[in-house]
């Protein structure tokens, strides 16, 4: 299945061929989750902070579809 | 460990030692218990029994890296009840290296009068005509202070908001560069220094007369490890230094607690254009500068310089809070207009974001359309120019509220919420509505404590544990304040070794012993002498509440309210 990805922050550093607003496109076998995608780009878990799906906050454990747009943000602090 | 006290009536300005009773205090903690011990709390806040205080960190001009915090304090005309707002740029390492703990400005000059204070590099004070500054907004202000006195000065100002004394006003001081970019924002610290008559505040940078350290091989050993720990954090080495505060944007918006259009949605449908990441790429694109220096001593670099198409400047720093008060919160999604009016508000000396929250409160009343980035624009020109309609906004979302007869208005204790939605982050409510300087993010941000991604253990939706950690982290922010390490290095103190390092330093410039319960007690001590001068100014614990709008109308996209109860929030402050 063909998942889109934007990712947030300093995250998109290691992706040249990330689009600023539509990001990138990966082909993941059906029946993924959101944690084989995060290992699939090989993010590490100390970098990943908020992930959402359509607008909505997900778990690792989530199962994405095809087509979902999955948004993926790194650990914030401070205020 | 200079105390110069200047009377704004009889022009006389007396310096000395430190009085005992504030020994070992420093920023909000001094100020702070200063103001309980010598304000009369019933006092008019523009009134010559308030005073204002100016006080840098307990280690701010010490060798620790981003400690130059300067904590300002007075009786606030916004909320009614004590403030301390404090702000970054140069001044308070300035007033540190010539020996000064605080600057107590007393009484009131006449009416229409104004004066600049001046400190030399000898820390010699003299109060000299302001009259040729006067309704001067502070980027032209500071060029002429610049032209009489030289450019190596930290200029602390008011614009014509401070002037004209409305409670929105803030207190301007200089960045890196010398510009007046840096807001003591939130409590309409500029009306009091309008009040008394005092412009700016002029300090020679440069001087030799810091404290001496009781240890300082110590000191300087123990503050090298704390900035390695503060390089060796993603956040304050990587995240910060690239987008700035403003990357909170989009996760924020994502966790649904963004307030959009005066808090009636959590998320803005178009808060990718105005994300940190777009003010980047846009920045970028332009020749501006991302990664700025904006405070001395700063090792974090979270600043940034915005500039127009031409490449021409805009404004710095563009932040988080910022983008949200004059973006999604009015529904605007053009980043030069919220650029332009940071600008506006800087020049004019006005908080961004209680100025934000008021548009946003017009807009929902109706009285200019949500996303009418001009009108803002003109609205805010309104103040500068003093009509009828900008001294009400120049007065925050409460007086605009109440001129258009709107109840949905997002204040406590009459100061506005930040950009984290209550409802979305029930942590952040108790915050709002229990800190003693009223709606105010820094006093007890838990926004990462509330969200499991971040590390968090709590339910955002839940009241479970929520007053426990709110309370906790107040008391924390309370000591942070008083010693004068900037938020973001507080990167350096999320481990245990970090915050020791922190009670190392103190002990080393004190030659006392320091520890745990002292960080403790110094955070309690802060927080009890300001909820003693709010109850004694008469506040009860019915202004420890939210505004109805975050109990009655449910938050999209995940409909909540806030569920935290009026008995519990009384529990916060059961010390």
């Amino acid at each position: 299945m063909r998942i889109q990805v934007i990712l947030y922050g300093t995250l998109r550093n290691g992706f040249p061929d990330h689009d600023p607003t539509r990001g990138f496109e990966v082909e993941l076998a059906g029946g993924s989750s959101v944690g084989d995608l995060i290992d699939h780009l090989e993010i590490p878990r100390s970098k990943l902070g908020l992930v959402s799906v359509g607008g909505v906050l997900v778990k690792p454990q989530a199962k994405l579809k095809n087509r979902d747009c999955v948004r993926v943000f790194q650990p914030i602090a401070g205020g | 460990m200079l105390f110069l006290k200047i009377n704004m009536n009889s022009k006389n300005i007396s310096v000395e030692d430190l009085p005992q009773e504030y020994a070992g205090l420093g920023g909000r903690g001094l100020s702070s218990v200063l103001i309980n011990n010598e304000v009369p709390a019933t006092c008019d806040p523009l009134g010559p029994e308030n005073k204002l205080i100016f006080a840098p960190g307990y280690l701010s001009g010490t060798p620790l890296i981003n400690t130059s915090r300067l904590s300002i304090g007075a009786k606030s005309p916004l909320t009614g009840g004590i403030k301390e707002s404090n702000v970054g740029g140069t001044v308070a390492v300035d007033l540190a290296h010539l020996g000064i703990t605080a600057l107590v400005i007393e009484g009131a000059a006449p009416a229409g009068e104004y004066y600049i204070l001046k400190i030399d590099i000898n820390g010699a004070a003299e109060l000299i005509d302001g009259d040729p500054y006067k309704g001067l907004r502070t980027y032209a202000l500071v060029e002429k202070l610049k032209q009489a006195y030289g450019a190596k000065h930290s200029i602390t100002c008011i614009g014509p908001a401070g002037e004209f004394k409305l409670a929105a006003a803030s207190i301007q001081t200089t960045d890196a560069d010398g510009r007046p970019c840096r807001a003591a924002g939130r409590g309409g610290l500029g009306a009091v220094m309008g009040s008394k008559g005092l412009k700016a505040v002029v300090v020679a940078q440069g001087g030799k007369r810091a404290d001496s350290l009781e240890d300082a091989a110590t000191f300087k050993e123990t503050a090298k490890a704390y900035a390695q720990a503060v390089k060796a954090n993603a956040f304050s080495a990587e995240v910060l230094p690239e987008l700035g505060t403003a990357v909170l944007v989009e996760a924020i918006n994502a966790a649904g607690a963004f307030p959009t259009r005066n808090a009636r949605s959590g998320q803005f449908e178009n808060a990718s254009k105005i994300s940190g990441e777009t003010m980047a790429a846009t920045i970028k694109e332009r020749g501006g500068k991302t990664t700025h220096k904006g405070c001395a001593g700063c090792i974090i670099n979270c600043s940034n310089e915005y500039v127009d198409k031409a490449g021409g400047y805009v404004t710095s720093s563009l932040e988080y809070e910022t983008i949200w008060a004059m973006g999604g919160m009015i529904g605007n999604d053009d980043l030069d207009v919220i650029a332009r009016l940071d600008f506006l508000c800087d020049d004019i000396g006005l908080d961004t974001m209680s100025t934000g929250v008021a548009l946003a409160v017009a807009m929902d009343a109706g009285y200019r359309p949500f996303g009418d980035g001009q009108s803002a624009i003109a609205m805010v020109e309104e103040v500068a120019e003093g009509t009828a309609f900008g001294k009400i906004l120049g007065n925050g979302p409460a007086a605009v509220g109440k001129h258009l007869n709107h109840e949905r208005v997002p204040v406590i204790k009459g100061q506005s919420i930040a950009a984290y939605d209550p409802r979305a982050i029930q942590g952040m409510a108790v915050t709002y509505a229990t800190s003693p300087m009223g709606g105010d993010h820094t006093a007890g941000w838990v926004v990462d404590q509330n969200l499991k991604e971040f590390g968090g253990t709590l339910d955002r939706f839940s009241a479970a544990g929520q007053v426990e950690a709110s309370r906790n982290t107040q008391i924390h922010m309370a000591a942070v304040d008083s010693v004068g390490i900037c938020d973001f290095a507080q990167t350096g103190l999320a481990t245990p070794e970090g915050i020791q390092n922190v009670f190392k330093m103190i002990t080393a410039k004190s030659g006392k012993p320091f520890g745990e319960d002292d960080w403790q007690e110094l955070g309690l001590k802060v927080l009890k002498a300001e909820r003693e001068f709010n109850r004694r100014a008469g506040f009860t614990s019915r202004d420890d509440r939210l505004p109805k709008m975050f109990y009655e109308e449910p938050l999209p996209p995940h409909n909540k309210v806030v569920v935290i109860s009026d008995e519990e929030m009384d529990t916060v402050f059961d010390f």
